[in-house]
């Protein structure tokens, strides 16, 4: 009998505390004649910009896409990773190196990385990161207390914007330049909540 | 009485084993006096035994690589001062060619950047390189997890030292790290000559003069280097870039890493391509070699040395006090 109430008292808690949370979900608008191999990226959160972020490898082709938040206070996200997270040494969890988002040759994140092929457009393979001045590829969002007051707050990438910028940047980037930077802030201008 | 003097015979040699210990453990531990602080925190991070020795275990052992045949001390032995000899550019698993001479490991506590380039700014994060370079180890982390979590003895030494059996590449490259960073050479003739501890001869003093003059504004004691970049007047190669393949500035192409000069008689072949075989080579480069009107060389040598033989004899011979033989045959980093 004890057993059952600790049971039931546990899934009570359970309960008041996913009531008291907020699920951020990232969502793919779909992009036209594209198949997208890979799309992942690092986004750290933190109650103010100054804070080092807990980090989530979001991976919207096969893996986790969203984490909780608490409801209704405001918070902030790193896309990207902070400059001294990318010289220390091994972490574990989302920062692991073993996550393939971890450049051996010239230490750092890679912050972003999109793999896909089209039919119309050329094949892309974007590995951005970079956290040195001026070139840096990571930026702080602030998502305000009333933007949390649902359950889920959804975060759409558009994608095909996104691509369109290979156009200018090339369908190739391997290491930390201008060209990733600038990939990087059309990528945090294509993200927009729903 | 037979019994007694195998007793004492015993005894005897747990005491030899001891002393020879405790001095292992000196050479450990020691920040050489004098010396600038080190970039590795030894206060907040400090060197246990134990992790020093799964350290050393984990560099001796083949089964990093891809098929099991190379170790970290394939291309850094020991013997020949943390590197490989007589291979120009360092060798991989089935002989496959890389693209640089593999560098010594000395005094790595103090370095604040890794590799020719400098394409490394963690001590910790380094081996990651090696390790997954298809010219060297070509494996992936997964697979060296996978080997040390499936190994007889890793994860009850891990368990000992990190409370965990589990090995994450967080505990395995931490291990690694407690070898590397001890890899402290402090006691060449040299180090005893400034110490008052022994007397240099007149061709080492004369030679230190020289060094002083020609070769410390790049190699200043007592690490005997700077830990930046500069071209030396090797001649150019293409396929090279050096430091600007890290920065993407043009100012840093044909820049390489200023490596230390501590232990150099026994790191042949030398320069970043391994292009010089013999120390004699490296100095006539320096004095003679050089094309001093190529524009990317460093500024410290737009002019002529014009040492005479003797002067060369004399330099080659203060470059031969920087050898440690405490380090070099330090029973404690064997395997």
């Amino acid at each position: 009998m004890k057993q059952i109430l600790y049971i039931v008292f546990i899934l009570w808690l359970g309960s008041v505390c996913a009531q008291n949370q907020t699920e951020v979900i990232f969502r793919l608008k779909t992009p036209d004649n594209f198949t997208l191999e890979t799309f992942k990226f690092y986004v750290g959160v933190a109650e103010d910009s100054t804070k080092v972020p807990e980090y989530h490898l979001i991976d919207l082709i096969d893996g986790d896409s969203s984490f909780m938040v608490k409801k209704g206070r405001s918070f902030y996200l790193l896309y990207g990773t902070d400059s001294l997270s990318n010289v220390s040494g091994a972490f574990e969890g989302a920062l692991d190196p073993i996550n393939g988002m971890y450049w051996t040759w010239n230490t750092g994140f890679i912050n972003l990385k999109i793999e896909g092929n089209s039919s119309s457009r050329n094949k892309i393979e974007w590995h951005i990161g970079g956290y040195r001045q001026p070139w840096t590829t990571s930026k702080w969002i602030k998502y305000a207390a009333e933007q949390l007051q649902e359950k889920k707050l959804v975060i759409e990438i558009d994608v095909n914007r996104l691509l369109d910028q290979s156009e200018v940047y090339g369908t190739t980037a391997m290491r930390p330049t201008q060209e990733a930077h600038e990939i990087f802030q059309s990528f945090i201008a294509c993200l927009s909540v729903k | 009485m037979l019994s007694r003097l195998i007793l004492i015979f015993f005894g005897f040699t747990l005491c030899i084993v001891a002393v020879q210990w405790d001095e292992d453990e000196v050479l450990l531990a020691s920040v050489p006096d004098n010396w600038p602080d080190p970039v590795y925190d030894f206060q907040s991070h400090p060197i246990s035994k134990k992790g020093f020795e799964l350290g050393r275990k984990l560099f001796h052992d083949p089964g990093l690589s891809l098929d099991s045949t190379i170790s970290c001390a394939s291309c850094h032995s020991q013997f020949n001062a943390f590197t490989h000899v007589d291979h120009p550019v360092s060798h991989g698993i089935q002989d496959r060619i890389g693209k640089r001479n593999s560098p010594v490991l000395i005094n790595l506590a103090w370095s604040r950047n890794f590799h020719w380039d400098g394409g490394v700014v963690n001590l910790q994060m380094q081996p990651l390189n090696p390790i997954t370079n298809p010219d060297e180890m070509d494996n992936t982390i997964e697979n060296v997890l996978a080997y040390l979590n499936a190994h007889r003895e890793y994860p009850s030494l891990f368990y000992e030292i990190y409370g965990d059996s589990a090995i994450t590449t967080k505990s395995f490259l931490s291990a690694l790290e407690q070898f590397t960073v001890s890899l402290i050479s402090s006691n060449s003739k040299y180090d005893q000559f400034i110490k008052g501890e022994v007397k240099f001869t007149k061709q080492e003093k004369n030679g230190l003069k020289l060094f002083r003059k020609h070769c410390s504004t790049c190699h200043p004691e007592p690490l005997f280097t700077t830990n930046s970049f500069a071209n030396n007047g090797i001649p150019k190669d293409t396929s090279d870039l050096g430091r600007y393949g890290i920065t993407m500035q043009i100012e840093d192409s044909y820049l390489f890493k200023i490596p230390t000069l501590r232990n150099i008689a026994y790191s042949f072949p030398y320069m970043h391509n391994g292009s010089f075989k013999r120390l004699q080579d490296v100095i006539e480069h320096y004095n003679s070699g050089i094309d001093r009107g190529d524009e990317r060389l460093s500024p410290v040598l737009r002019n002529e040395m014009n040492l005479s033989d003797m002067e060369k004899k004399d330099l080659l011979a203060f470059l031969n006090t920087l050898t440690d033989k405490s380090f070099m045959f330090n029973r404690s980093f064997m395997e």
